[in-house]
């Protein structure tokens, strides 16, 4: 495309990348690691017993990013929960895994199960997970949970969100489900044209496509790092008939959020 | 990578399979867009495949102020049995380096249901065009032999389309080069910057006999709603989809979807000025 200036610019098109022609690449697909699942021995010898391989679950709790992690690590895992299983996806030969998320590079995503109630299964992820991994992720982590409800938290910036009228107060929460969900979302739907990617998609494309009753919730959230009004914009979620005896609104969970909040203001201390 | 929808047909011999390459301007898919809402395709199955990237979003076929909550995937099929037509929607580019084993998948599952013929809507850059093909129009078709045995009359004589002009490559030929001699002589020298998948599926039809068609307009980023308005209508010509009797613009006869709203991001806050 020549310029004004008569300089020939490449021009970029929103939807082909010029790359894509190169055959060369499909040698170069990505050398990070595709996901692993790894249960832990007491979550193997039940898979074991049981019928087809398939763990015991009546509802799926995944919760994707910072605000989504802190608030089920507040509310939902409050009580007593074992650690029964991780995912890893993505990790290149530069990496380095600390297995208790305190690496920037760590890239595992813990399932756990709430003692009081072992038919329901929580993941906490909050390693990015690409979107090119996406799929396998999900296909790893539903090989061996079949027929349960399953529940997303996601979070993202606010300017996403296209609407004619801006007058939302921030944050603010939509959500998307599977078309066999029968119950009552706790908030409106996703209007169009708005779209949701990554993992949370993949996720729920799986259990479109598989008939699993799902809900996404997406919080369109105004800061980068978490606060506390970003964790609560989930509270109506735990309206969820699973979730409504689970999780008990205590003092417990506001204590848990400051001292998230805290942690995440001393490891960003340029702007208090 | 075909799962259907539960109680749907599964049965789709003899119809036509429309399918977008996620093309420049996008203008494949919002072609397909324009049929399925004008249309009122039901959906029928999803394309489940990890070489597309995942999206999903709300109800993208509505028309008017209502928002179901019915999700949408990342690539899903819609049919009519009254047009025998099949249509595939996909909304996400493919994984990088994964658009080859995309399009063996694709030829599989098109050679597995005996489609009656396949058309792959797309584009290509205007910029990248020959002096010839300045002028006049901007349409152009390629055609697998498979379907020029059946459908090369038509499309020659009587829409009068032209055939994609052959482009040898600048760079020639090099010595030993294998890839070269792998292209089947119908597939060579066809040249479709900025069309996706387009000649990679055209290639594998060739090789595997498919009777394909590859439509393109050219065209560059941008509003490309009359693009697609155009290739759409020339799709109509061929297939006659549409009822006879809705004469008027393009504009006219095409309806447009809900998801078409604020195509190009959200109203900013006036008050800033």
């Amino acid at each position: 495309m020549a310029t004004f200036f008569g300089e020939v610019l490449d021009v970029a098109s929103r939807a082909f990348d010029a790359d894509d022609d190169d055959e060369d690449y499909e040698e170069k697909i990505t050398q990070a690691s595709s996901p692993i699942l790894r249960w832990s021995p007491g979550i193997r010898s039940e898979l074991k017993q049981s019928q087809d391989n398939v763990l015991n679950c009546s509802l799926l709790l995944l919760a994707i990013g910072p605000a989504p992690t802190g608030f089920v690590q507040s509310y939902v895992l409050s009580e007593e929960y074992e650690d029964i299983g991780v995912i890893i996806s993505g990790l290149t030969s530069k990496d380095n895994n600390s297995f208790q998320q305190s690496l920037h590079t760590d890239k595992s995503c813990f399932v756990y199960r709430l003692k009081r109630r072992p038919d329901i299964v929580v993941c906490q992820c909050n390693a990015r997970v690409s979107a090119e991994q996406a799929f396998h992720w999900t296909e790893k982590l539903f090989s061996n949970i079949k027929k349960s409800c399953v529940v997303i938290l996601a979070s993202t910036q606010s300017t996403e969100y296209k609407a004619l009228e801006q007058n939302q107060t921030i944050p603010f929460m939509k959500c998307l489900c599977s078309s066999v969900f029968t119950e009552k979302p706790s908030c409106d739907y996703l209007p169009q044209p708005n779209t949701v990617s990554e993992l949370p998609a993949a996720v729920l494309n799986h259990c479109q496509v598989h008939s699993i009753p799902a809900i996404l919730y997406m919080a369109y959230l105004d800061s980068v790092h978490i606060d506390a009004a970003s964790m609560k914009v989930f509270l109506p979620v735990l309206d969820n008939t699973f979730l409504k005896e689970v999780s008990k609104v205590n003092g417990k969970a506001e204590k848990s959020v400051k001292k998230l909040v805290e942690l995440n203001t001393i490891q960003n201390p340029l702007y208090i | 990578m075909y799962v259907g929808c539960p109680n749907t047909p599964t049965d789709f011999k003899g119809y036509t399979l429309v399918l977008p390459a996620v093309s420049v301007g996008n203008v494949g898919q919002l072609s397909v867009d324009l049929l399925v809402t004008t249309l009122g395709l039901v959906r029928v199955g999803y394309l489940h495949s990890d070489c597309v990237l995942p999206v999903c979003g709300n109800d993208a076929f509505s028309v008017g102020k209502d928002t179901q909550g019915s999700l949408v995937t990342t690539t899903e099929v819609y049919y009519s049995e009254e047009k025998k037509i099949v249509v595939v929607q996909q909304r996400a580019p493919h994984v990088k380096g994964k658009q080859n084993e995309y399009c063996t998948s694709l030829i599989e599952w098109i050679q597995s249901y005996q489609f009656d013929k396949v058309i792959l809507l797309t584009s290509s850059y205007s910029h990248e065009r020959l002096d010839s093909q300045i002028q006049g129009g901007r349409l152009r078709y390629l055609a697998t032999t498979a379907l020029q045995q059946t459908c090369e009359d038509t499309l020659q004589n009587e829409l009068k389309w032209l055939p994609l002009e052959r482009r040898e490559s600048v760079w020639g030929k090099s010595v030993g080069d294998s890839k070269q001699e792998d292209i089947p002589e119908q597939a060579k020298d066809v040249f479709i910057p900025g069309g996706g998948i387009a000649k990679r599926l055209f290639v594998q039809g060739c090789k595997e006999n498919i009777p394909l068609a590859v439509l393109l307009v050219f065209c560059a980023e941008g509003n490309n709603v009359p693009d697609a308005l155009t290739l759409t209508s020339s799709l109509n010509q061929w297939l006659n989809l549409l009822p006879n009797q809705s004469a008027g613009t393009p504009l006219q006869q095409w309806k447009m979807p809900n998801s078409w709203n604020l195509l190009f991001g959200s109203t900013y806050d006036k008050t800033i000025y």
